[in-house]
């Protein structure tokens, strides 16, 4: 395992320049085994077709002077034959023929200590491999038989140079021709044959080239598959190296791209592959690091969206006093505009309770007087004598003669002259009317107006609140926030319908009280004209008694239509009350003053109670115990 | 493809083969280039057939010499047994005819060359001829170890019988080879393939059971010395070497 450490540490660039290096150098060593293989083959072929060359010629010699022995002999009989025989050419012959054998039995004797193949185990094993072992055997029998016949020749040429040296032509003509040209040729012969050998050595050497040929084919197919191998698996080995730590590498980014940031790339070794291996890790650390950063913030505004959806389920439930948690975060400018818009509404629900109480004064005012103008007219009527009931109204009649009304001091103004009492109550009723068109004009329109317009602001306000938190909820995602968001805007358009309900009964409220006011306008009017005629006719009754009478009737339905027109103003009042009895009750849930901040326990059993309105109804009460009396 | 095998002598398979009749002529004897001047003419030699003199039974002679022996075929100096401390018997020599390869072999290394006498007995073959020594008295002739027979007595030459040990040794020279003479012979075909079977363990094996001596067996000592020069001529003729051999020449 060192071993490989040792190839990690190296750069890759290094690593496959040594592959490189190391396949180059198996490639050499096979080029150079097959190639001395073949260079020592073709040198060993070599010297053996050298050494066949040098025999050959050697042996070739050999017959020439075998043959030259014959003839030398041959001719040395010719000059002994001659009459006078010369001695000196005669010794001129012996020396020859000794001359020619010793040079022979040099050759042979050079080719027997020399030229033999047990001699040359090079040249042995060439042999063996082209199958041609028994060459071997046969050159050995053969040069032993060169040897015998050259043995037996030699000893019979001696023979005739014996005779020859001593003058026995006869014997020596005799020896050379039974003994010692038959040997010759023996000897030639056998030298032939030695010869001849010459020439299977040499096709056994081809045979052999051959075979060895086809081994160096063999061996050559044999390295070259050793060399491609061992190529293979240097290239192997050094892709081995890299290829399996970048696909583990690669399954790391994939884990960690599929969300698994606890795997780590394995470090191994110094090479560029370790260094991409410890950069991914650190960039996982970072993304790890700034996960956790972000899981944070989002927990954090996510508490912050809690706040505020706890504060919107507060302000909600009717408590205004809540002031949101500001922060410079999305949240916090959410908050901020929440609170704005609080307090905006806050305003509103306050100017309405203002205008609310007023209205409930003009009413309370109002309800007042025309009760006590009820029961002026009723006593009025109740002076008049019961014979002329022919116009009076359902109503009168059903009237009962309560105790309080008749203390009335009006009443009692009225009941001494008819006269006087009509205009006191021409008066009474002018002013009145003056007051409930000053009423109406001034303060209840424009209070009414106003309060319109503060809800209209209000209802605006909202929709811009709830277009920034449709924003807001847009552009952040998460589920929270996103709950809390949608809470938020329920609440606001639950209180933009509140809103709008409220300006609907305000302007019902002014459309009714403007209707009444005009109707109580018209009566009174007409009770004007009423009383303004009644002089007039009262001049003429003065005269006599049936005029006056008539005066008197004409009066009575006056009394009785003013009557009728208090009760509708009284009527009117009530209503009055009413819508602001129910209008108070719409704004009583709300707390407006102050605004201390509560808690969290007391919020969420604000908002809880929410669902039931308080029911506050002592001033309807006080009403309608005034009004039953009618 | 069979093989067709024919006699005839020594001379007749060197004629055949040479006159492209047979594929392969076997011979005891060298073929004078003179005679059979074809260079493609090839010479094998697959063994080593011994010669040996023999005596008819009533010869109690175990040993001749190599003189004795010429005086008996060429000189006609011994004619009578008792002549070489043996019985009083005739001798009558019996010799093969001209176109014997044993003949030729008996003169060359027997003889030294010399003519036998004329008028002796002749028989055509070997098996013929160890009749003829066995049933004639004071016979003497020579044949190859081959077909030697119990009827006759083997005769050693200068004290030296035709063993291995004394060919290889030099000292016993009446033997030849065995030749096979062949024409144009590639490697490789099927006269090449035969030739080579001739040289196999189990052939030389079985030419042991003949009493011929396989070619690998004859192992001569060492092949320089077994050539001495004049070794062989002092053997052959230690009288001459005295009478014709002297220093100043």
């Amino acid at each position: 395992m060192s071993r490989r450490n040792i190839f990690l540490d190296l750069k890759i660039a290094g690593r496959l320049t040594l592959g490189f290096l190391v396949a180059a150098l198996v490639a050499a060593l096979a080029a150079g085994v097959v190639g001395i293989q073949r260079s020592e083959s073709l040198s060993r072929q070599n010297d053996f077709y050298h050494t066949l060359l040098q025999l050959n010629t050697s042996l070739t010699t050999g017959r020439s002077f075998l043959q030259l022995m014959n003839s030398k002999a041959q001719q040395t009989l010719e000059d002994a034959s001659a009459p006078n025989p010369s001695h000196e050419t005669l010794a001129g012959d012996v020396a020859a023929l000794n001359n020619l054998a010793a040079l022979y039995n040099q050759r042979l004797n050079a080719y027997a200590q020399t030229g033999l193949l047990d001699q040359h185990p090079d040249q042995l094993a060439l042999l063996n491999e082209a199958g041609e072992e028994n060459l071997a055997v046969q050159q050995r029998t053969l040069i032993s038989s060169a040897q015998r016949t050259w043995q037996v020749y030699q000893t019979a040429q001696q023979e005739f140079v014996g005779y020859i040296s001593a003058f026995d032509f006869r014997d020596a003509q005799t020896t050379f021709q039974q003994q010692g040209q038959p040997t010759n040729s023996d000897a030639l012969s056998a030298l032939q044959a030695l010869i001849q050998l010459n020439d299977r050595l040499a096709s056994a050497v081809d045979d052999a080239s051959n075979v060895e040929v086809r081994n160096q084919l063999i061996t050559t197919l044999i390295v070259t598959i050793g060399a491609f191998l061992a190529i293979a698996l240097v290239g192997w080995f050094i892709s081995e190296t890299l290829v399996r730590r970048l696909r583990h590498l690669h399954r790391v980014t994939r884990a960690i791209e599929e969300g698994q940031f606890n795997e780590r790339a394995q470090v191994a070794g110094r090479d560029e592959i370790a260094e991409v291996a410890l950069a991914v890790n650190a960039m996982v650390e970072t993304i790890v690091g700034l996960l956790e950063e972000t899981r944070q913030q989002r927990d954090a505004l996510a508490g912050a969206a809690e706040h505020l959806f706890s504060d919107m389920r507060i302000v909600n439930a009717g408590d205004l006093r809540v002031s949101a948690t500001v922060s410079d975060d999305p949240i916090g400018m959410l908050a901020n505009a929440f609170n704005f818009t609080v307090g905006r509404f806050r305003r509103l629900v306050l100017r309405t309770q203002t205008t609310i109480e007023q209205l409930e004064v003009i009413a309370r005012q109002s309800l007042e007087r025309s009760t006590n103008f009820i029961s002026l007219v009723r006593s009025q009527l109740r002076d008049v004598p019961t014979s002329r009931p022919t116009s009076a109204s359902p109503t009168s009649a059903r009237v009962p003669s309560t105790g309080p009304l008749q203390s009335d001091p009006h009443r009692s103004a009225l009941q001494p002259s008819g006269q006087e009492q009509a205009e006191t109550l021409l008066q009474q009723v002018q002013s009145t009317r003056e007051t409930l068109l000053q009423s109406t004009r001034e303060e209840l329109n424009k209070r009414l107006g106003g309060a319109r317009e503060t809800v209209e602001k209000a209802s605006r306000s909202i929709g811009r609140l709830s277009e920034l938190i449709s924003t807001r909820a847009s552009a952040s995602t998460g589920g929270v926030t996103e709950r809390m968001t949608q809470a938020q805007l329920q609440e606001l358009a639950t209180m933009e319908q509140l809103l709008h309900k409220l300006a609907w009964e305000v302007r019902q409220t002014q459309f009714n009280v403007a209707s009444d006011f005009t109707k109580l306008d018209a009566a009174l009017v007409g009770l004007t004209r009423a009383a303004g005629e009644r002089p007039e006719a009262g001049r003429p009754s003065d005269a006599s008694e049936g005029a006056l009478l008539a005066a008197e009737m004409q009066y009575q339905e006056v009394l009785r239509q003013a009557g009728s027109f208090a009760v509708e103003v009284n009527a009117l009042a009530k209503r009055l009350a009413a819508i602001i009895q129910e209008m108070r009750s719409g704004i009583i849930a709300f707390r407006l003053e102050g605004a201390a901040p509560l808690s969290e326990q007391e919020k969420r059993e604000r908002s809880s109670a929410f669902a039931e309105p308080p029911t506050e109804r002592s001033f309807a009460a006080s009403s309608g115990n005034l009004f039953s009396t009618w | 493809m069979h093989i067709d095998v024919s006699g005839g002598g020594s001379l007749t398979g060197l004629n055949d083969v040479t006159s492209h009749k047979v594929d392969i002529g076997n011979s005891d004897i060298y073929a004078d280039p003179a005679t059979y001047p074809d260079p493609d003419l090839t010479d094998h030699l697959v063994c080593i057939i011994p010669f040996t003199m023999i005596v008819s039974s009533d010869v109690p002679i175990a040993n001749l010499t190599q003189e004795q022996i010429i005086d008996i075929f060429t000189t006609g100096k011994y004619t009578n047994w008792s002549q070489l401390q043996g019985p009083d018997l005739r001798i009558v020599p019996i010799v093969r005819p001209a176109t014997s390869g044993t003949r030729a072999t008996f003169r060359r290394y027997v003889l030294g060359g010399r003519d036998e006498r004329s008028n002796l007995v002749t028989i055509s073959s070997s098996q013929d001829l160890v009749k003829a020594v066995a049933n004639t008295p004071g016979a003497i002739g020579y044949l190859a170890v081959s077909v030697l027979d119990p009827q006759v007595h083997p005769i050693s030459i200068d004290g030296y019988a035709a063993t291995l040990s004394n060919i290889a040794s030099g000292h016993y020279s009446f033997w030849s080879y065995e030749h096979m003479y062949t024409l144009n012979v590639t490697s490789g075909s099927l006269v090449d393939r035969f030739l080579n079977f001739m040289l196999t363990p189990q052939v030389q094996q079985q030419a042991t059971l003949l009493h011929y001596i396989p070619i690998a067996d004859l192992k001569f000592a060492q092949v320089s010395a077994y050539f001495p020069g004049a070794t062989l001529s002092v053997l052959l003729y230690p009288e001459k070497r005295k009478r014709y051999f002297y220093e100043s020449f």
